[in-house]
């Protein structure tokens, strides 16, 4: 890559003079590359790692559909405009999903029955990487042995533990997670997980041999790329990624309010026992 | 995960991890342990005088992170036959710790229980017995004071509720997997996953404790306190260094008071709660931790305890507890066969 990089240096000096001009215009006008971003050097923590500390959140509609959807009607009717469906283009990368046969008509049914089924509606954990792009925000705590990841919604969390192997003792939701530093960006890669998260509500789910290496690097001082690596051999025919931007919350102070959602879920789970129900009351 | 006390240990905190509801049936039923008559005696937390310097962070502030274990046989108020003793001599503590472990065998004798007597030695023999006889430092007796008549009336309707609940919400926190057991704050000991880890950034400490998987985010520099409007079941924290101490201010509690169980039995807490904790290394090993609790509506006065908690290598495990709570489910069952039983009761002609 660098020595490439080089060549093409190389090759613009050698354009030379007569460029010169519209070179430094083109320069001085052009919206970052991709090729531009990992240039970013992010600001270090005391130890000297690329300090990732703050809440963060990712603004796009792959809560809604991880690959890329239109616009369509919510689920409930009253709230109308309020809870129906943005269009969106997807975080996919190819767009594509490479299900099996059998897993691809589960994403469907998932779909179908996407209210009953969906774990975000009861309030569960919502593994990763879904807890990333959910719509609300989370908490990077980052020390030398350890990252804190602290997820708004469901008051989910996770322990990050830096250059060891954790290896899973039993299935959880937010998975076991170990980290490593390469050059600027912070890798992760968890196992360990349940079969019961989903990738957003439009079914798109896993097994219990899901494998997802996580990838944050700083492309400017107020967002990160965000590019993810999904295996799992039950599911799916190869591995497949998603990537998106992760957008610094700049309030001042930044504070992480916890969406304690599981009062806002008892009544779909544990209604049917109330003495007197609800819409009575 | 690597743990330092290999497979059997492991495998009983698995077996917790996957029974939730088992769990909450059983610390509903434990932990009953406290009660007696008032003391006379003033314990204080003595911070050992050595020559410990506490490590720093690279930060440069005081290093007070890993995990650390505050399960303890200490009760949080001095048992009635311990009135008016602060302190235990070895002799007694042997002679106390026997009778303890007698009780336990005796309450298991024959009858089937989730959790063997083993796990709870287990848990507890580790932890550090200071000779203390409560955790309680202020009241001197021992004894969390007197509540207000408020907070009485408020814990009558609490039990009302719980007895026949309506929903969810007649139960407890803990019941309903928001907020516990010994995660407080203030953290209380429990009978087990008295567990939590403590990380730091130059911002913030985290305070993480395995129930109910909560992360306490707690910013560090001078912050104004936040309104009234938003407030969080485990209330929302503030901290600074005071020396080698790290003091935790938290405000903004809900209505519904906090989870511990022991808390509960004295009515509660209030919104209106008040904290400071207080969180000190004084050796290598160990953690002080110290909390003043001041909640006017609900106690007649503060009150302050103080608990050892020993570092471990313990890792912090998820705690999922909502994501499987048939406890709840089935607390909700028996009590709707409850009124159906009492419904057909009242049907029957007098004989």
């Amino acid at each position: 890559m660098a020595r490439r990089r080089i060549g093409i240096v190389t090759a613009l000096i050698a354009m030379g003079a007569a460029c010169a001009l519209i070179g430094g215009i083109l320069a001085l006008t052009a919206a970052p590359s991709a090729g531009q971003e990992h240039t970013y050097r992010a600001p270090r923590t005391a130890d000297g790692t690329p300090n990732l500390n703050g809440v963060w959140q990712a603004v796009n509609t792959a809560n809604w559909d991880i690959q890329t959807h239109d616009q369509r009607q919510g689920p409930v009717l009253q709230l109308g405009a309020a809870f129906s469906v943005p269009a969106g283009e997807g975080v996919v990368v190819g767009d594509e999903i490479p299900y099996q046969p059998s897993a691809l008509a589960k994403k469907k049914e998932n779909a179908e029955q996407w209210l009953k089924l969906d774990p975000e509606v009861k309030c569960f954990m919502p593994g990763i990487p879904r807890a990333t792009y959910m719509p609300y925000p989370f908490q990077i705590v980052q020390t030398p042995a350890h990252l804190v990841f602290a997820y708004s919604f469901a008051n989910a969390s996770r322990i990050v533990y830096m250059n060891i192997r954790v290896e899973p003792q039993i299935d959880t939701w937010m998975g076991y997670a170990s980290g490593r530093w390469e050059g600027d960006t912070l890798v992760i890669d968890s196992t360990g997980f349940n079969d019961q998260t989903w990738f957003d509500r439009a079914g798109n789910f896993h097994s219990d041999a899901l494998k997802v290496t996580e990838r944050y690097t700083a492309i400017g001082p107020d967002a990160l790329r965000y590019d993810v690596t999904i295996e799992d051999p039950k599911v799916f025919t190869r591995p497949w990624q998603m990537s998106m931007p992760l957008y610094r919350r700049l309030e001042q102070p930044p504070r992480l309010w916890k969406y304690n959602c599981v009062e806002f879920a008892e009544e779909v789970i544990y209604g049917h026992l109330r003495k007197t129900p609800k819409s009575s009351k | 995960m690597a743990t330092s006390d290999g497979g059997t240990a492991l495998t009983r905190r698995v077996e917790r991890l996957r029974y939730p509801a088992i769990v909450a049936i059983v610390i509903s039923c434990g932990s009953q342990a406290i009660g007696g008559q008032t003391g006379q005696t003033a314990p204080a937390v003595s911070k050992k005088a050595s020559s410990f310097t506490v490590p720093r962070t690279a930060d440069g502030q005081p290093d007070l992170q890993g995990v650390w274990n505050y399960g303890t046989e200490m009760p949080l108020q001095r048992p009635a036959e311990l009135a008016g003793k602060e302190r235990l001599t070895p002799s007694e503590e042997a002679a106390y710790r026997e009778q303890m472990a007698a009780r336990r065998r005796e309450r298991q004798n024959g009858k089937p229980t989730r959790y063997s007597g083993e796990v709870f030695d287990d848990v507890l023999a580790k932890a550090d017995w200071t000779k203390r006889t409560s955790l309680i430092t202020d009241p001197r007796d021992g004894k969390i004071p007197a509540t207000t008549p408020l907070a009485e009336k408020r814990r009558d309707e609490r039990a009302a509720a719980f007895a026949n609940p309506d929903g969810p919400e007649d139960l407890g926190l803990a019941d309903r997997c928001i907020l516990g057991w010994s995660t407080g704050p203030p953290i209380i000991p429990g009978n087990q996953s008295n567990v939590v880890q403590l990380f730091q950034s130059r911002d913030h400490v985290v305070i993480y404790t395995e129930m109910i998987h909560d992360a306490r985010i707690v910013p560090l520099n001078d912050r104004p306190a936040v309104g009234t409007t938003i407030r969080e079941y485990a209330g929302v924290s503030r901290g600074r260094w005071e020396k080698d101490t790290l003091v935790v201010e938290t405000t903004n509690f809900t209505r519904h008071g906090i989870a511990t169980l022991t808390l509960r039995q004295t009515g509660g807490t209030d919104e209106n709660m008040h904290l400071i904790e207080r969180f000190t290394r004084i050796d290598p090993k160990t953690l002080l931790y110290e909390f003043t609790v001041t909640d006017p509506t609900t106690w007649t006065r503060p009150w302050s305890a103080a608990v050892t908690m020993l570092k471990t290598d313990e890792h912090i495990y998820e705690y999922a507890c909502h994501e499987g709570n048939r406890s709840l489910e089935t607390m909700l069952e028996n009590a709707r066969a409850a009124d159906k039983a009492a419904a057909g009761a009242a049907k029957k002609p007098p004989e």
